[in-house]
């Protein structure tokens, strides 16, 4: 069994405009140990899907008209809160994007951990604190003693994302969803994060659902890679076959897009015509025609489904696989790309 | 500010036309003020004696972490802060000593276009009103009302918007239009310069290659020097032709792109070009990665000697008393030192400040001799 199996999930938003589709059918499942990566631009519905997951989207408007969650075989749909509250922060934990503003500034970060610690454990104060300066240091901050003693604001960037890590360690969780991490950090900072992520993965056999926008970041860690437009999941597949054998027009867009350090400068990046749409306003058809390179006209009218085009690679595209390559290797020539 | 006695001078012997932009041991320390009396207590050395020369027509990459003094630096050449010290030239003239008027003058050679496309457009004025602001300012465009419309709808086709959403506002746009707007809003006086502050840092992947795009070709089209300041080294290197590192207030490394992406030399360049993910899943198992210790240090408080030895895998005793200077570390050492460097730029060719730099083939972390490097020897 899954450690973690997400079936069809569609979440959405009640609004006076209509019914916001941020999350409309999206299914993963993940093992133990294992990192799958969710990209995807920004209202894509990354970020709704994990807060799906800890159930902690606000209700109204929040619904679940279809869909489960299941972790270690129960459906977190429908659990009560009382049970949620314990699986919260101590089977599945979660790490938020900006290290700023989810730590509480008039509370020591010493207390919010041992607050977490004491809400799930039947630890007494002392073994607590204990726990706490251990949690500290495993996340690599010198001085655990004296910085549990600190406030928030008296941490940098790095350590307060450091901080909100062993937080979210410290109650050794077996899935750990991290939602754009290291986004607002730099890259030197962010280094050292993601290398102390993948240390406590290989640790403690924590899987964690990765989301960010970088797909740098993915191909650095992610086993698995699912991309996601417009509330749906439009490719799932390995991150190998995903960077090298993108089976959906959006996700090969996306890396064609991208300037890459070891390329960038040598040929001409092809950027998504057009914007995102509006998650209330759909376009007929595909919900990417609009922007795709290789629309037909077929696409203007079928919303595809998740296929499975090769063993284990599914995408929502109409177009056969033959067709996909053939208008890669066109625009590749175009563009001047090697590959 | 502080005199320079032999400023005007060395600008007019030095500057041969190549040179769109100048900057000289330019400083710009905020005071830190405390207490009851608000007595300056320390001063944050935001930028920090940065030499700096832009070639006419070349794209030259700033790139840095968050705090470096990289968009600091930006408004010092456009005077919207005024310098503590050093001189700025454009076409080789120290425009700090220009009054309003004349600076008026030098503005409409030089643009900047900024980070935030929400907050950098005034949302109470309409696309039009907008975009034809520095037409009115410069009284250009004939200064009627109807040539200024044709010359602003012209622009907005230029940067790819639609010339009927003249009536709109901001908040009508996408972020990828509303960086269109800013752009079009830079390109309107046809300025020489143009400052780029993180103009895609905000953008998504599939529209910041449309700006990024926009910006090639428009530099192609009306022959644009651009300044091009980014934490994004993969949108630098793409975009630049010569890309300057910042660290502290200090540019620590200079090159042509290839040599700096390719041989890097300083080794906060060399730590920062293996932190960068690409995406590339086999590269990226490939790789080494130099993980820096620690963050950057308070540029209030700057560590003594080489501001970079607190993190630096290659520091030495001797860097925490010695202070590098930006010196010549490319292949052209030999000929530049033994012939006094004449006729060349102070930023020209490949410069470092450091006293081990890396050498190619070597790994950051050993250090190549235990005697500090000497440009020529």
């Amino acid at each position: 069994m899954a450690m973690l199996e997400v079936n069809n999930l569609k979440t959405h938003f009640k609004t006076q405009d209509g019914v916001v589709k941020a999350v409309d059918g999206v299914s993963f499942s993940l093992e133990a140990g294992e990192i799958l990566g969710i990209v995807g631009e920004s209202g894509s519905g990354k970020s709704v899907t994990a807060l799906s997951i800890m159930q902690l989207n606000p209700k109204p408007p929040t619904e679940y008209p279809e869909g489960e969650i299941l972790f270690e075989g129960q459906n977190l749909l429908e659990v009560s809160e009382k049970r949620m509250q314990q699986i919260r922060g101590n089977d599945i934990a979660m790490i938020f994007q900006d290290p700023m503003t989810s730590l509480n500034p008039v509370f020591t970060v010493g207390n919010q951990i041992r607050e977490a610690i004491r809400i799930h454990q039947d630890v007494s104060k002392s073994e607590a604190q204990e726990k706490t300066v251990q949690v500290l240091r495993d996340v690599g901050i010198a001085n655990p003693e004296r910085r549990a003693k600190e406030y928030p604001h008296q941490f940098s960037g790095g350590m307060r994302q450091r901080a909100m890590i062993a937080m979210a360690l410290s109650c050794n969780p077996k899935v750990l969803i991290a939602d754009e991490p290291t986004t607002a950090l730099d890259v030197t900072i962010q280094a050292q994060i993601l290398e102390l992520m993948v240390g406590l993965q290989e640790k403690y056999g924590t899987a964690i659902v990765m989301i960010t926008h970088d797909l740098g970041v993915v191909s650095q860690l992610a086993d698995q890679v699912m991309v996601m437009y417009a509330g749906r999941a439009v490719e799932q597949a390995t991150t190998d076959e995903v960077f090298y054998d993108p089976l959906m027009p959006y996700s090969w867009s996306l890396l064609r897009a991208l300037p890459r350090l070891d390329t960038a400068g040598e040929v001409r990046l092809l950027p998504v015509k057009g914007a995102p749409p509006s998650l209330i306003f759909l376009p007929e058809g595909c919900n990417f025609n609009p922007r795709c390179p290789f629309v037909k006209d077929e696409c203007l009218k079928i919303d595809p489904d998740l296929y499975e085009k090769k063993p284990g690679h599914t995408a929502a595209c109409i177009l056969s696989v033959e067709e996909i390559e053939k208008n890669k290797s066109r625009v590749d020539a175009e563009l001047g790309v090697q590959t | 500010m502080t005199e320079n006695p032999n400023g005007r001078s060395e600008a007019k012997n030095g500057y041969s036309g190549e040179y769109l932009l100048e900057t000289r041991n330019l400083k710009m320390h905020f005071p830190i003020k405390a207490g009851v009396l608000r007595r300056t207590v320390g001063h944050v050395k935001a930028v920090d004696g940065v030499d700096l020369a832009v070639r006419k027509g070349e794209t030259l990459g700033l790139v840095g972490e968050s705090g470096c003094g990289k968009s600091t630096l930006a408004r010092l050449v456009l005077r919207l802060l005024e310098p503590t010290e050093g001189e700025v030239l454009f076409e080789g003239e120290d425009i700090l000593g220009y009054d309003r008027r004349r600076m008026l003058g030098v503005r409409r050679n030089m643009q900047i276009v900024f980070q935030d496309p929400y907050a950098s457009l005034n949302p109470r004025m309409t696309v039009g009103n907008i975009v034809s602001e520095p037409l009115k300012t410069h009284n250009i465009g004939g200064g009627s009302a109807s040539e200024r419309k044709r010359r602003v709808q012209e622009l907005l086709e230029v940067v790819g918007l639609n010339p009927e959403h003249y009536n709109r506002y901001p908040h009508e746009f996408s972020g990828g239009q509303r960086q269109r707007i800013g752009v079009a809003r830079a390109i309107a006086l046809n300025p020489r310069l143009i400052i780029c502050d993180e103009p895609v840092s905000a953008l998504d992947v599939s529209i910041q290659a449309q700006v990024v795009n926009l910006l090639q070709d428009l530099q192609k089209e009306f022959d644009l020097t651009y300044v091009f300041i980014a934490h994004d080294l993969s949108v630098v290197k793409h975009i630049s032709d010569r890309v300057a590192v910042m660290y502290l207030g200090k540019i620590v490394e200079i090159a042509d792109r290839k040599a700096l992406y390719g041989e890097p030399r300083h080794p906060y360049t060399a730590s920062l070009l293996s932190a960068i993910p690409i995406p590339d899943p086999r590269k990226e198992r490939e790789r080494r990665r130099v993980v820096l210790t620690g963050d950057v240090p308070s540029p209030a408080n700057p560590p003594r000697g080489c501001s970079f030895h607190t993190r630096c895998p290659r520091a030495q005793e001797y860097c925490k008393d010695h202070e590098p200077r930006l010196e010549p570390h490319g292949d052209e050492v030999g000929d530049e030192v033994g012939s006094g460097g004449e006729g060349r730029g102070p930023t020209e060719g490949h410069r470092a400040a450091c006293f081990f730099p890396v050498v190619e083939g070597q790994r950051i972390e050993e250090p190549a001799s235990s005697t500090p490097y000497k440009a020529g020897d």
